[in-house]
């Protein structure tokens, strides 16, 4: 089971942007990717702010979730903004760490 | 259904010729005695006929005597003295008179006294004797003949009477009748009477003796037997067998009863319901009876009787026996036919019962399943099935309401309809819903079913089911939570409820149908469903084999000599995750991978994180096979062994060793990387140990992970 959630929140710390917030739910693996990626598809639109994707309850990621997370990034990267991942459990920082992916999001717990 | 036509029949039958009988009896027992008593009347007439003649006789003669010699009385009127020998020869003249002699009127010869009686007189040694009758005499008779009869100048015949001592001259006195005619002198004025006795016992005794000798031969042995006797025309006993009673008078209403001058009439005489046969004698106004006790004419009509009946009685045991033997011939075809389609009926239901596997054909890792349905005697309407399509058992139990051969129909059709839906529909309401709406629409028939419909998920546990009507199934020791629906047929737009649960590995699924739990023992105690309930639970962990067998042999235990009166079906499923897992090389698929590691992360007591990697490990080399490697069905297996749990992942497609491919450069920063070999590196990252083999066109690739 996964699903996810947009929403939008007004700007915080530093940043005087607008943040869209992504809530993720449950198993982002090859069974839910399609899915996820469909469900990511309106923030691809937004040119203007940072994202935060919640990772509380997020159980699971593979390869193909990972893949999602990267072309989110590169969007937002490629228009100044940040991608800030939070309150990931540790076996999702493991997965991203081991990937090198760690590196390119920035965390908030 | 036990008592046949023929039976029916038989009985009816019978019924008939017993009325028939009754009233046949009762008609021929009036008719023999109306016959009896006009054959008894005839019989005994002409009896009295003889007698009739031989009485008259004597009664004439004593008649004509005096008749023809009153002529030469009066002609020597005259001369007292000449009396005495006109006496003498009338008695010697005529046998049968016993005492000849002329009552004159008081001093009618001056010179004779008062009382002249001229007299001649036969004794016992039939010497006459002449005598005269003085002063003395005296008796009711002369004061009868000469002071009523007299004066009337009539001639009579007198009641019968004794004869007075004088005349009995020291012999018995004899009973005597006297007949008696007036005798004129020159003026043509009465008188005297001239008279004759005649002795009763003469007559009497050969009549009466000649009777009783004759009553004595046929109705020997009887209680009441018949007699005769005469009485006058005052009613009195003139002849009697019982000699206390001759001279006296017959009860009134006796005489009453005799009506004409001859025939037969029924009273009671001397408290004996009798018949009596009488004639008249018509001279001297005496009447003959002939009396016969009722039951002596009746006897022989009883003894008829029941000797008809008796016959009777044989005869309709034998239609009895006929009937039995010969209409089971004639009608019990129609009877036949009805039990030939019972009993084809039977065949065909236990051809499909036959057909109905105890299990499954091609067996399942996952599932351990096991039925039975014992029929009761008569065709009835239980059903169960299973099928297996795309990973899930598709399954029911059912009961169609009522019995024979409506039921039975219905049964095939309803099983028809399930095996049919169940080959395109993927949900257990939608299933029930179909089968609901087609039964409705399509059957008049007041026949409905009570059914359980449910699909497992052989990879999950995930039970889908929809229980319309039926009994509640035990999970794993409990009583599964149903909505309450409808039975199948009841209501065509009745909307049914479905619902989900979810197996965990090993559950027991036992499902029955009513006939199990009331199933009766002779004293009519119910097997219930608290005793299956107890009986689930203390055998947990039997085989789904042993389960059904066992309880089948609870309730024929129970049941003892008791007849079932209901089919008496049993399924048993135990669900287990599978260890091993067939999938075809789609995405669509792959969801499927994720309980059948937990399943065995679970067996091998992994931690939770490390399940997590072997599942990332595991997902991404199927991920590559799908993707890459062209394969149509992929076969994942999981073991153990010593303290690494080992999934083999097998398929058919082109040669791919995903061991030696790990190209990724893991310095290059991921968004610079090349797309792909993503998935390789998590594999090789997350694994603790892999390796590949090519074989008979299978790749198979084993991925290690520790405990």
């Amino acid at each position: 089971m996964f699903k996810i959630t947009l929403s939008e929140q007004a700007g915080i710390e530093n940043r005087s942007a607008e943040k869209l917030v992504a809530t993720l739910v449950g198993d982002l693996d090859n069974a839910a990717s399609t899915e996820a990626a469909r469900g990511f598809e309106p923030v691809f639109e937004r040119t203007d702010c940072d994202i935060v994707i919640d990772c509380t309850q997020l159980n699971y990621i593979s390869s193909s979730g990972l893949r999602i997370f990267l072309n989110i990034y590169k969007h937002f990267h490629g228009h100044g903004h940040w991608v800030i991942l939070k309150r990931m459990s540790d076996d999702i920082r493991v997965v991203l760490s081991l990937g090198g992916f760690l590196q390119l999001f920035h965390t908030e717990d | 259904m036990r008592s046949s036509l023929s039976a029916r029949l038989t009985y009816r039958i019978m019924a008939v010729v017993l009325v028939m009988m009754v009233v046949i009896a009762g008609v021929v027992y009036y008719k023999v005695r109306e016959y009896m008593l006009d054959e008894a009347q005839d019989r005994h007439l002409s009896i009295l006929l003889e007698h009739y003649h031989d009485m008259r006789r004597k009664l004439s003669e004593v008649y004509m005597a005096i008749e023809n010699n009153v002529h030469e009385v009066e002609r020597d009127i005259g001369q007292p003295d000449l009396m005495f020998d006109h006496m003498e020869r009338v008695v010697r003249q005529n046998p049968t008179i016993a005492c000849s002699y002329v009552l004159f009127k008081e001093y009618y010869y001056p010179s004779r006294g008062r009382v002249f009686i001229p007299c001649a007189r036969r004794d016992e040694a039939d010497t006459v004797f002449v005598a005269r009758i003085d002063t003395t005499y005296h008796n009711e008779t002369a004061d009868y003949l000469l002071h009523e009869r007299l004066p009337k100048d009539e001639s009579c015949w007198t009641k019968p009477y004794y004869e007075s001592e004088q005349f009995a001259n020291g012999q018995e006195r004899r009973l005597l009748t006297t007949y008696a005619v007036p005798v004129h002198d020159g003026d043509g004025q009465p008188v005297a009477m001239f008279c004759a006795d005649l002795a009763l016992e003469e007559i009497s005794d050969t009549i009466v003796h000649d009777i009783k000798k004759m009553v004595g031969h046929y109705e020997k042995g009887q209680r009441h037997q018949s007699y005769f006797f005469v009485i006058d025309w005052q009613g009195t006993i003139i002849m009697h067998p019982d000699e206390g009673r001759i001279a006296k008078t017959l009860p009134a209403d006796v005489g009453r009863a005799m009506k004409a001058s001859r025939g037969r009439c029924v009273t009671e005489i001397d408290g004996v319901e009798s018949m009596l046969t009488y004639r008249s004698i018509s001279p001297v106004g005496w009447v003959m009876v002939f009396v016969t006790p009722l039951d002596a004419i009746q006897k022989n009509a009883r003894t008829l009787n029941i000797i008809i009946l008796a016959a009777m009685l044989l005869g309709l045991l034998a239609i009895y026996l006929f009937c039995r033997w010969q209409i089971k011939d004639i009608a019990d075809p129609v009877a036949m036919q009805k039990a030939n389609l019972e009993h084809e009926l039977k065949i065909a239901n236990g051809i499909q019962m036959a057909m109905l596997p105890k299990t499954l054909n091609r067996p399942s890792e996952a599932i351990d399943l096991y039925a039975a349905l014992t029929p009761a005697r008569d065709v009835g309407g239980d059903l169960y099935d299973f099928f297996l399509r795309d990973n899930r058992l598709f399954f029911c139990i059912g009961d169609v309401s009522g019995k024979g051969v409506p039921a039975a129909l219905m049964m095939a059709v309803v099983r028809a309809m399930f095996r049919s839906e169940v080959r395109r529909t993927d949900s257990a309401v939608a299933i029930v819903d179909t089968m609901n709406r087609t039964i409705g629409e399509e059957s008049t028939a007041d026949y409905f079913v009570t059914m359980f419909v449910g699909i497992l998920d052989l990879t999950t546990g995930r039970l889908d089911y929809c229980n319309a009507g039926h009994e509640k199934p035990i999970i794993a020791g409990q009583p599964l939570e149903i909505k309450p629906n409808l039975p199948v047929g009841a209501l065509s737009y009745w909307t049914y409820e479905g619902q989900q649960t979810r197996l965990q590995s090993g559950d027991m699924l036992f499902l029955y149908t009513d006939g199990l739990s009331e199933a009766q023992n002779v004293a009519e105690e119910q097997f219930g469903r608290n005793r299956v309930l107890q009986l689930v639970r203390a055998h947990g962990t039997d085989t789904a084999q042993q389960l059904v067998e066992f309880m089948d042999g609870e309730v024929k235990r129970h049941s003892g000599d008791a007849e079932q009166s209901d089919d008496i079906t049993l399924l048993a499923i135990r669900w287990r995750q599978p260890e091993r897992l067939t999938m075809l090389a789609t995405m669509d698929e792959i969801g499927r991978l994720e309980p059948f590691i937990a399943h065995a992360a679970q067996r091998a007591g992994m931690a939770v994180s490390d399940a997590k990697r072997l599942r990332l490990a595991v997902e991404e080399a199927v991920a590559n096979v799908i993707n890459h490697g062209q394969a149509t069905a992929i076969t994942l297996q999981a073991a153990i062994e010593g303290r690494q749990v080992v999934i083999t992942i097998d398929d058919d497609g082109l040669p791919f060793d995903q061991t030696a491919d790990s190209t990724t450069d893991l310095s290059v920063p991921a968004d610079q990387r090349p797309p792909g070999g993503l998935g390789i590196m998590y594999l090789h990252k997350m694994a603790d140990g892999l390796d590949y083999q090519r074989t008979d066109g299978h790749n198979i690739l084993r991925i290690r992970k520790n405990k």
